[in-house]
């Protein structure tokens, strides 16, 4: 059976480029995090590492902490208690991200939006990134549909769209909340890809996704549930009995209220 | 027919096209944002003021100003709520609505009379002057101005919340800059041509022009050019048919977003 590694683990964890030692980008150690207006907090005692060019999958049940934990990595939510170290910038997608679709905007233009935050105000998008968005669309798919409104888009074509504007957005990390969810098969291959071809580039990749088919895919494997860590382990090492216990039942009256870590697997 | 050539109509031709491409980008946004009942408010949010401007000495211009301002920052303050980025405009605006308009009659009709109400309320775009329509058109260059500057940071707030996030825009400070420029334009408009004539300038072209084109750009350019027709067409109206100038361009704002509900139906 899987247990939680409180230390960050990194003696399985693949090497990146063949390198010696690995350069972490994502650490986590006891990490607490609670919403504004929230008493109670919504993911806790969070630990792992994470190194350059690794993907680690998120998984747990609705309302387990995946959001939590990726909103924390973004600097959206403030890590109450704990340590939370990203090196480099983060790229984000957000879980099932509304866009609205009365508002006027092609596939191009949400994909330049990843360079807004580099283009200074008074400036035009540059070249260079309106050409970044036009590769980034061809590489997710969407080239022959780039000048169409996302509104016109299907739902996988509109996550690929904004898996483009991470692209452009470029940084150190890819934090993507359920991007295969609720899209067509031929979207979810073209994403795995497309997050393949970024890995191997040296990004890494933090994945919030309910596919358990597709786990042999990621480095590692991040379980929780209720708010607290189940499992951080290579995808081969996952007990069969602690996916089926984190997706078979919730594991919260409440957040973060299960005791010791590891009482919920004895259950 | 007599077309606005002679003095008095050609200056209150200008002052009502100056108008229209003042109002063409901040009617586009505020229907894209969700804030054109705020919208509507805001020019009641002067009422008041500019009856108190007058009772304590100061110009109404200046009183209706701040008016719009107050009554703009009050929408928005009312309208975010706690820890979200969620918005509840309409019900905001529509307490300052009430709140402003009893106000403001109280305050009008001491300081000026049921004239001066009916001034503030109806405007009147004959009696505009070199001066107003100097003002008029520096306000439409400076809203287009920060129409332009703030494109991309308007557009990636109104798609959502996580949308501003990856752009690294601040959804408080776009919606702060996005209150204070209607606001503005409301208030330079509301001034010369009166409440209700800025409301119907601000919503009927704007209401046409987004039903329509790929880019919010080419929408606020289409408002503007309906802006221009309906004016042009409420003045020639007005010229010859006994009607005040005033309602004429009212009417011609609204007729074609009701003609474009119609077709739709």
């Amino acid at each position: 059976m899987s247990s939680i590694n409180p230390q960050p683990t990194n003696s399985s964890a693949p090497s990146p480029a063949g390198s010696a030692a690995p350069e972490w980008t994502v650490v986590a150690k006891g990490v607490e995090v609670t919403y504004p207006g929230e008493a109670q907090p919504s993911l806790c005692g969070s630990t792992f590492s994470v190194a350059r060019g690794q993907s680690v999958a998120l998984l747990g049940a609705n309302g387990s902490g995946k959001s939590t934990l990726l909103k924390a990595i973004t600097g959206e939510l403030k890590v109450g208690a704990g340590e939370l170290t990203v090196t480099g910038k983060v790229a984000a997608v957000g879980q099932h991200e509304q866009l609205r679709r009365d508002i006027p905007i092609t596939a191009a233009e949400l994909a330049v939006m990843g360079a807004y935050h580099r283009t200074p105000l008074l400036r035009r998008i540059s070249k260079a990134d309106r050409a970044l968005a036009v590769e980034s669309l061809r590489r997710v798919g969407l080239a022959e549909v780039a000048g169409r409104p996302v509104a016109e888009l299907s739902g996988g074509q509109r996550q690929r769209a904004l898996l483009a504007r991470a692209l452009v957005h470029g940084g150190d990390v890819l934090a993507l909340d359920e991007p295969l969810s609720a899209i067509d098969p031929g979207s979810a291959q073209r994403i795995h890809e497309v997050l393949e071809e970024e890995k191997d580039g040296g990004r890494t990749l933090l994945v919030a996704t309910h596919d358990l088919s597709e786990l042999h895919r990621w480095d590692r494997v991040l379980v929780l549930g209720g708010g607290r860590q189940l499992a951080f382990d290579d995808p081969s090492a996952l007990d069969a009995e602690l996916l089926e216990q984190t997706y078979g039942h919730t594991h919260g009256h409440g957040p973060c209220d299960h005791g010791a870590p590891g009482d919920e697997l004895a259950r | 027919m007599t077309l606005p050539l002679d003095p008095t109509l050609r200056t209150a031709w200008l002052e009502l096209a100056a108008i229209a491409l003042l109002v063409a980008p901040v009617g586009v946004w505020a229907l894209h944002r969700r804030a054109l009942f705020a919208a509507e408010v805001i020019p009641h949010a002067m009422i008041p003021a500019a009856g108190a401007a007058v009772l304590l000495g100061f110009g109404v211009t200046f009183g209706g100003l701040v008016g719009a301002l107050v009554g703009a920052a009050s929408i928005a303050a009312l309208g975010r709520s706690g820890s979200t980025d969620d918005r509840d405009l309409d019900s905001a605006a529509t307490t300052v609505l009430g709140a402003a308009t009893g106000l403001g009659v109280i305050l009008v009709i001491q300081a000026s009379g049921t004239r001066g109400l009916e001034r503030l309320l109806f405007g009147d775009p004959l009696a505009a002057t070199t001066a107003s329509l100097l003002w008029t058109l520096a306000g439409a260059a400076a809203v287009g101005s920060l129409a332009m500057v703030g494109h991309r940071a308007l557009l990636a707030s109104t798609l959502g919340a996580d949308a501003a996030r990856a752009a690294g825009v601040s959804g408080v400070r776009v919606e702060t800059i996005a209150t204070i420029t209607l606001a503005v334009a409301v208030a330079l408009a509301a001034g010369s041509v009166g409440a209700v004539l800025t409301f119907a300038l601000v919503v009927g072209p704007a209401a046409v022009a987004t039903r329509g084109g790929h880019r919010v750009g080419a929408q606020i350019l289409a408002s503007a050019a309906i802006g221009l027709v309906v004016v042009t067409a409420g003045l020639v109206v007005s010229a010859n048919v006994d009607v005040p100038s005033g309602a004429a361009v009212a009417l011609a704002a609204g007729l074609p977003g009701l003609a474009a509900l119609a077709i739709r139906h």
